[in-house]
């Protein structure tokens, strides 16, 4: 096994036009693209355009207080318990914390506050598109809520979001924070208050959809096509080394291995094992060459490299895999049309995977489609782990690659020739 | 030692391989001589375990070889008609790739390449890829990597197909070198009947996937004792001559060469004198004839009625 293996990365690495193919033409592509696509790239990877909200506060703060002070002092609390009872009352107040949520340079780059006095003035600004959104805090917001910290009052109270339009972008965003502030703000309230446990706001009306807002910097062209090239130029490996199965079968030298007795099953396996640790290898190279040249993943922490290569490797697992399948069926029907065929099939798998553009600017729909792909699964898993999402959080697109891979082996072995080996 | 017996293989509806029977005794060498297509190279596959045949079997030393394939195939050099190489590779990278995979080792494997290098000279070349090798060098270490693991026998499938007549000869002698003093058993396949007449002790002759002939070079020529092949040179070649010669009973093939004709005829003394009375009467000049005896090559013309290289 060893033999082959050793043999295949010797007799590839002495091939010149090969290597340009594997490692050169993909970094040029890097090249290119990333330059030319650069502006493009980065309006489509960052989709979300800095929206205005207007919030209209009807409470009035210091009343909501001084009735919070009246309802301790009939409960005959000691008076330095009612103190720090109303100082972290004043400290959990749920609009301050909402207004310094919303201003937080976070937010700010993504949405602006504009605040307004009544209602009327915030609905005509959202009719004439002044504002994306409003925030209406009711009367005795503040009030209801620390009863409910406090008190365990069961009455419990929400502010109003209108948008105009609940499907744009703008509108799912806001409609996000709000349910990430709401469920931070009953986590800390909750922290804040040791002796309640209770969850406190009701954030029934901020029904979006729930996004993650990530904090990392969006991917820029560089990064997305250096991933893209990777894993569309993975092909090639398969199918270089599949070819050159054929060519083996062709020139006899398949028989002359199957002479000394070595297993098909073996033979198999070691380009499996070619495929695998050649795209590893490649991958390697791209992305290394791709930072030191254009910094392209320059900065990024330990944690991110480990997910970066456990990603690599399943997805060189999943090309060693399909080499095998094309090996099987190339020496199977004794022509390499087999190769040829998936050779050209790969610029319509990279298209749909998203290797030469994001193809979510297209439609949702090409999106999934493209992430049934195993290119387009695995290069979508490389931008969220980019993105800052968590490996366990790739699982899923991750555990359909190897999945795909597990059925590509399973038919190589069945499709392998195993009697007629000449 | 090895025999194959009422071997039968079919592609879909053709039949590549036509109830071939044959046999080798050990250190015996054998030629298996026939056109492209006769089936030589099909039945080669099957005596070396790589393609199990839809009827008949091989036996070695009495066991049916495809019971247990794998326990003949060290016994096995195979030289394809291809250059089963990698020609990316130097010789010494091709040969210690597939050493290894015989289960060659250490100072035994450094040994027997050396050997084998010497055995077809290129122990001075055995660095330089083998893509950047002459025809006949490539030949010879296609031949080296089948002998690394000292099989018992020999099986070359066209070996010299494509080299010029030196490095022909180089090979054919080695061949025999090692048949004769190395007690090597050979099955050799060619369609040059002037190698396998050189090095082979007995012959089978093959045309459309059958066995048409088999013996001694003596043997298979005697098939031809009361006939000759007169060949007539003439200044130029005419229809009405041509006629003439296909109406004499005692021509029995005819073959239109460059110069003139290849008569395979019926021992004949009025012979020669009709062939120029037909060339008188057809206003042509013969310029020469010779009488020769019959060559294997006639032997496959009587067998099978065209030449071995058509």
């Amino acid at each position: 096994m060893f033999n082959l293996l050793k043999k295949d990365l010797l007799t590839l690495s002495k091939n010149k036009s090969e290597m340009i193919e594997l490692l050169l033409t993909p970094f040029l592509l890097i090249s290119i693209l990333g330059f030319a696509l650069g502006n493009l790239m980065n309006n489509t990877s960052s989709p979300i355009e800095t929206g205005k909200i207007g919030i209209v506060n009807q409470q009035n703060y210091e009343e909501d207080l001084s009735r919070l002070e009246e309802d301790l002092e009939n409960e005959n609390i000691p008076k330095e318990t009612m103190k720090n009872l109303l100082d972290s009352s004043v400290s959990i107040d749920p609009i301050n914390q909402l207004k310094t949520f919303l201003r937080s340079d976070e937010i700010k780059e993504i949405m602006e506050v504009k605040d307004f006095d009544d209602i009327k003035s915030a609905e005509k600004a959202l009719e004439n598109d002044e504002i994306q959104g409003i925030i209406e805090i009711p009367k005795e917001f503040s009030y209801i809520t620390w009863r409910n910290v406090l008190f365990e009052d069961k009455a419990t109270t929400n502010f109003d979001l209108k948008v105009q339009d609940k499907s744009q972008l703008n509108a799912v965003v806001l409609e996000s924070l709000l349910n990430s502030f709401v469920e931070e703000y009953n986590l800390q309230s909750s922290i804040a208050m040791t002796d309640k446990e209770k969850v406190n706001l009701d954030n029934s009306n901020n029904n979006g959809k729930m996004i993650n807002i990530s904090t990392e910097d969006p991917v820029n062209s560089f990064q997305y096509y250096t991933i893209g090239m990777g894993v569309f130029f993975a092909f090639s490996t398969g199918t270089i080394i599949a070819a050159r199965s054929y060519r083996e079968k062709e020139q006899h030298v398949f028989a002359r291995i199957m002479l000394t007795n070595t297993s098909p099953n073996t033979y198999l396996l070691s380009k499996l094992l070619s495929g695998t640790i050649l795209t590893f290898l490649q991958l390697g190279i791209i992305f290394i060459f791709s930072t030191l040249i254009f910094g392209t993943f320059g900065g990024k922490d330990v944690s991110f490299w480990i997910n970066m290569m456990i990603i690599t490797f399943i997805y060189s697992l999943l090309i060693g895999s399909i080499t095998s399948l094309l090996t099987s069926l190339s020496l199977r029907s004794n022509s390499a049309s087999n190769v040829g065929f998936f050779s050209s099939f790969t610029a319509a798998l990279a298209f749909l995977g998203g290797s030469f553009t994001p193809v979510e600017t297209f439609s949702e729909s090409i999106k999934t489609i493209g992430n049934w792909t195993p290119n387009g699964a695995v290069l979508t898993s490389y931008l969220q782990i980019m993105l800052g999402f968590d490996l366990i959080e790739v699982m899923p697109l991750l555990i359909r690659v190897i999945a795909m891979m597990g059925i590509f082996v399973i038919i190589a072995i069945y499709v392998f020739p195993k009697r007629r080996l000449n | 030692m090895l025999e194959a017996q009422n071997l039968e293989m079919k592609y879909k509806n053709k039949l590549a391989v036509d109830n071939v029977n044959l046999y080798i005794e050990k250190g015996e060498s054998v030629g298996l001589l026939g056109p492209n297509g006769a089936g030589k190279s099909t039945t080669i596959s099957m005596i070396s375990t790589l393609l199990p045949p839809t009827k008949g079997t091989v036996k070695y030393n009495g066991k049916d070889i495809f019971d247990k394939p794998e326990s003949i195939r060290p016994f096995l050099g195979v030289v394809p008609q291809e250059i089963a190489l990698y020609d990316e590779l130097s010789a010494l990278e091709n040969l210690t790739f597939f050493g290894k995979i015989h289960g060659l080792r250490g100072q035994v494997l450094k040994d027997k390449i050396q050997k084998v290098l010497e055995l077809v000279e290129l122990t001075d070349r055995k660095k330089d890829a083998v893509k950047n090798y002459s025809g006949g060098m490539k030949r010879r270490i296609n031949l080296a990597v089948a002998l690394l693991h000292d099989p018992e026998i020999l099986i070359m499938d066209e070996p010299t197909v494509g080299i010029d007549p030196q490095s022909r000869n180089y090979i054919l002698d080695m061949v025999k070198k090692l048949n004769k003093e190395k007690k090597l058993t050979i099955l050799y396949t060619s369609h040059y009947m002037e190698e396998v007449e050189k090095l082979c002790d007995r012959i089978y002759i093959m045309d459309h996937g059958q066995i048409v002939a088999s013996g001694t070079n003596e043997e298979l020529k005697s098939i031809l004792t009361n006939e000759e092949t007169i060949e007539v040179s003439v200044n130029v070649h005419d229809d009405h001559f041509t006629e003439c010669l296909m109406n004499n009973q005692s021509i029995n093939q005819i073959t239109k060469e460059e110069n003139g004709y290849r008569l395979i005829v019926s021992k004949s003394e009025e012979l020669l004198v009709k062939l120029f009375e037909y060339a008188k009467c057809s206003n042509i000049v013969i310029t020469g004839i010779q009488i020769k005896k019959p060559t294997l090559e006639d032997v496959f013309l009587h067998l099978t009625g065209k030449k071995l290289r058509d």
